[in-house]
């Protein structure tokens, strides 16, 4: 099992390292890229301060527990951002037939079609969510534990599992309609814009499938709910984790019928 | 004029021809309508009734409507015209007797034209009727439908600008991230203008981001007198012209140093 991970650990770096060159070798291009996810966040976080200069708080969270939530919904999202860029063009692989590739080598599929991407402009969008999250956390109203602080790295890591098992199911998609740029656009430029706010602001329609349907919630609600708002840790802090494994195994789910499903397009 | 007329009516059919893309495109606005009136309603409802001097509903309206003209006027035509550059193929666009600029002008209109049609109409009649934003029926109206297209130009010349500049260098895509990002906060689609501090607004109203969704909004909601809307649409007219003037000789200027590979 640990040489099965070292193996792979191997050949994504293999992998991984040969991208990076080719896409430093576009030196402007990257800088132009990082400097527009910058400007995305940026601007993001620049509405809420207009907002609140207005308001002292939305839905009951003031101003410094709304940037919390922003951060770490940023937190959250970077990996599946960085790591799994490569889905967006994961229709037009199924297309193309180029996807064959990745079903003729003694690997995870979904390990090795996404091993040879990494999206770095998105490490922009990082720098910006860590800058609000740690610019935000000294003037939060929590009584810190090492209890919390072990509950909140373990509720983290339950969102970012609940992201990736959304955003594959999501990208799988393709392995049935072919293009689903609408598809990752609905649900990455509009439903998860959602995501960044407190859940209790929207109508109970959305907030019953956003926890049941398609687990948004525990992307970053829930956990920085249990986090500002419960006294103390109780066992629905533990739900985020169980929640993000389920959902994860869900979305590894849907990918391997995808591929099950997938026969080339015999060239 | 035959010509370009084909081009326009391709684009409209061309862009129909995906229905799931189509559908989910709908099914996305209709979301952000839902996002944008929550988000409102949340932000009113400690205050007493207006904000800045806006209501709930004018609020709701400047960002609703906005939303609903950002998926109108972006046709993606820089990155359209950037993977063009990109791929090569450009030359066969520039040796038909066709204008390069006018050519990707109609292209982007038979996009904005399909998207007038299906999405953007029915959104602002669910936006006025099912929301009940209160919107002046006069000539008012007119002066909406003809700002809509003039933002659409403005738009679209900025546009076409950030996809020349492919001929040069190529991260297409960071500009446009960059230009979406700056377009959509500063001209008041995102937060509505009158929250910003009261020393930022002349400045964003000197600016041409403005025109592009603040002025329409304005206008349909028919808040100003008749003289005041023209001289909008006279300075949305303005920024027409310096884009276009720009873009056309940005684009003479790049085109003497394009080199295709294998051409």
């Amino acid at each position: 099992m640990v040489k099965r991970l070292f193996y792979y650990w191997r050949i994504y770096r293999k992998l991984t390292s040969q991208h990076i060159k080719s896409r430093m070798s576009f030196r402007a291009d990257f800088l132009i890229s990082v400097l527009g996810m910058l400007a995305l966040n940026v601007s993001g976080f620049l509405s809420l301060l207009v907002l609140f200069n207005t308001i002292p708080s939305l839905g009951g969270w003031d101003y410094y527990e709304m940037l919390f939530l922003y951060g770490f919904f940023g937190l959250a999202i970077a990996p599946v951002a960085i790591l799994f860029d490569k889905f967006w063009s994961l229709w037009s692989d199924v297309i193309w037939g180029n996807f064959i590739n990745c079903c003729f080598k003694p690997l995870n599929t979904m390990f090795y079609y996404l091993s040879d991407t990494v999206d770095l402009k998105s490490l922009g969008s990082l720098a910006v969510s860590v800058a609000v999250f740690v610019y935000a956390l000294p003037h939060l109203r929590v009584s810190w534990t090492a209890l919390k602080v072990v509950c909140l790295v373990l509720m983290y890591l339950g969102s970012v599992f609940s992201f990736i098992g959304i955003r594959t199911a999501v990208s799988a998609t393709a392995f049935w309609m072919g293009r689903n740029v609408s598809v990752m656009n609905f649900f990455s430029l509009k439903v998860e814009q959602f995501v960044r706010y407190p859940l209790t602001i929207f109508g109970k329609p959305f907030q019953i499938v956003f926890v049941f349907v398609i687990p948004y919630a525990f992307v970053a609600y829930m956990p920085v709910n249990h986090l500002l708002h419960s006294p103390d840790v109780s066992p629905e802090w533990f739900l985020t984790p169980l929640v993000g494994a389920a959902v994860f195994g869900i979305g590894c789910l849907v990918w391997s019928l995808g591929v099950r499903r997938y026969n080339g397009t015999g060239t | 004029m035959r010509r370009y007329a084909a081009i326009v009516r391709n684009m409209f059919l061309e862009s129909l021809n995906f229905r799931a893309d189509f559908i989910f495109m709908v099914l996305g606005n209709l979301v952000g309508v839902f996002l944008a009136y929550y988000l409102w309603r949340a932000v009113y409802a400690g205050s007493g009734g207006t904000l800045h001097g806006l209501g709930f509903l004018q609020a709701f309206a400047y960002v609703a409507v906005s939303g609903c003209i950002f998926t109108m006027i972006e046709t993606w035509a820089e990155w359209d015209l950037a993977m063009s550059i990109s791929r090569g193929d450009i030359v066969l666009r520039l040796h038909l007797p066709l204008d390069l600029h006018l050519t990707t002008l109609v292209e982007s209109l038979g996009i904005f034209l399909t998207r007038l049609v299906f999405t953007g109409v029915p959104f602002l009649l669910l936006i006025i009727f099912a929301f009940g934003v209160p919107v002046a029926a006069g000539i008012n109206l007119i002066f909406f439908t003809v700002s809509l297209f003039f933002s659409f130009l403005i738009s679209f010349n900025i546009d076409f600008i950030v996809g020349v500049t492919a001929f040069s260098f190529e991260s297409v895509l960071g500009l446009k991230l960059i230009k979406d990002a700056v377009i959509l906060f500063l001209s008041g689609a995102v937060i509505p203008l009158a929250f910003f501090p009261e020393a930022l607004r002349p400045v964003l109203m000197v600016l041409p981001f403005q025109a592009m969704y603040y002025t329409p909004v304005n206008l349909l909601l028919g808040e100003k007198s008749i003289p005041e809307s023209v001289l909008m649409l006279l300075i949305q007219a303005g920024w027409i012209a310096a884009f276009m003037t720009a873009g056309r000789l940005f684009h003479r200027k790049i085109l003497g140093k394009l080199t295709v590979s294998g051409g």
